[in-house]
This record gives structure tokens, C-alpha cells and sequence, in this order.
């Protein structure tokens, strides 16, 4: 089960370049090359998520909007507290996928999905409130 | 270049995925530069946006430079396997800092 093959290139036989984390690229044994590109791009998907997040909360606040300013600021927070967390995510997500193809185990939920969907939930009712008690 | 290394043009879709990712920051960064100094009067709030800008196109250039390189692993022109995480790391640490900045942003206005 577990093989380490990155020291050598098993086609050439040549030394592989290390790769960050070492931990991680120890364990294992290589996976299909098109599974690691995939969790790459769930990576970048939750990586603009959080760019989303932070950018709708700093707008919020930024462009003076004529909503009530205690549920405004509320939203805002929520929104960028969600933009903080969505990059733990995304690495701790693109890391533990990695690991468990490498040791060929089922993937990891993505713990912060739900959570994710909740904040921007409530974001857009306190923003609806904010607009309705001004 | 050779031949693709796959039908479902994996690698390719990953590079472009670096790249929207690039561009979604830059675009948030032109609308913060434009934006922020008006919300606040501080030079300061200029300094994310630069810096985004900054990043992303450092972002772009390292994107492309990790798909070549990914092409050329997986159609043996290069020895090693594809995906290391320092770009990912460094990613994921930037849009945190990012966040750090919005809330400090946001709580001091």
C-alpha cells in the first residue's frame, strides 16, 4: 500500500524533483496525473470562492449603501469571517484529497461547503433586512 | 509543443483554471483601487490593490510556467511527476492575508 516512488521516476529512472510538502509527496504512491490536476482545480474553485466572499464584504461596507448600518455591518462580517475561512479549506481540502489518492482511500468531504452555504445564506437575508429596515 | 497528453485536455483546463483565478483578482484588485481610496481618504487603502495586482500577475506568469512545465512531465520531454503545492500554499496564504485585510478594513472604518 504504501510505496514511495518519488524519488525516482519510474519511466526514466532519473531523480524526480522534490515537491512541497515532502510529507505529503512520502506517502503513497502516485496517482493518475489527471486526479491531481482535478483536485488542483477545486482548489482554485474554493480559492475564488474566497475571493468572491471577501470582495462582496468589503464592497458592502465600501460603497456606502443606504442600508440599516448595524445588519450591513453584520453581512459584511459574515461574508469576509466566510472569506477567511474558505482558504483553510481549500488547502486543507487539496491536501487531504491528495493523501488519499495517493494511499488510494475514498476522498475527504469538503468540511466548510455546508458552512459556506449557510454564511452567504444569511448574508443575503441580513442584507434583504438591511434594505427593508433602513 | 507535442502531442496533448490527454483527450479531456486535464492539463489545459488546469492552467486556464489558474488563470481565471489570476484574472478574478486583478479584477477585484482594479475595483478596489478604484473604490477604497473614495471610502476612506487613507493612501493606505490603495496598498491591497496594488499588491493584488501585483500577485496576480505574478500568479499568471508562475501559472504558465507550471503548465508547461506539467505538459512537459506528462509527455516525458521532463523527468517527475506533476502537482507540487508550493503555488498552492502560497495561494491559499495570500487569499487569507487578503481576508485579514478586508477585516481590518472593515472593522477600523
Amino acid at each position: 500500500m504504501t510505496t514511495p516512488s518519488h524519488d525516482t521516476d519510474p519511466a526514466t529512472g532519473t531523480a524526480s524533483p522534490h515537491r512541497f510538502p515532502a510529507r505529503l509527496f512520502r506517502c503513497g504512491s502516485e496517482p493518475d496525473p489527471r486526479f491531481t490536476l482535478a483536485n488542483e482545480r477545486t482548489f482554485l474553485a474554493w480559492i475564488r470562492t474566497a475571493l468572491a466572499l471577501i470582495a462582496a464584504g468589503v464592497a458592502l461596507e465600501a460603497l456606502g449603501l443606504d442600508l440599516h448600518p448595524e445588519l450591513r455591518l453584520s453581512a459584511s462580517l459574515l461574508l469576509i469571517v466566510a472569506g477567511l475561512l474558505t482558504p483553510l479549506q481549500a488547502w486543507a481540502g487539496w491536501y487531504g484529497t491528495e493523501r488519499a489518492l495517493r494511499r488510494s482511500r475514498p476522498l475527504p468531504a469538503p468540511i466548510l461547503a455546508l458552512p459556506t452555504a449557510v454564511a452567504v445564506l444569511a448574508a443575503g437575508v441580513l442584507v434583504v433586512l438591511g434594505v427593508l429596515f433602513r | 509543443m507535442s502531442a496533448l497528453f490527454d483527450a479531456g485536455l486535464q492539463p489545459e483546463r488546469t492552467g486556464l483554471a489558474w488563470r481565471r483565478t489570476a484574472i478574478a483578482l486583478a479584477v477585484g484588485s482594479l475595483i478596489a483601487l478604484r473604490v477604497l481610496p473614495d471610502a476612506g481618504g487613507s493612501a493606505w487603502l490603495l496598498l491591497p490593490g496594488m499588491v493584488g495586482l501585483i500577485t496576480a500577475a505574478g500568479l499568471l506568469v508562475a501559472a504558465e510556467r507550471r503548465y508547461r512545465q506539467t505538459h512537459r512531465r506528462l509527455t516525458a520531454e521532463l523527468p517527475g511527476h506533476v502537482g507540487g503545492g508550493a503555488i498552492v500554499a502560497a495561494t491559499a496564504l495570500a487569499t487569507g492575508l487578503l481576508a485579514l485585510a478586508a477585516l481590518l478594513f472593515v472593522l477600523t472604518r
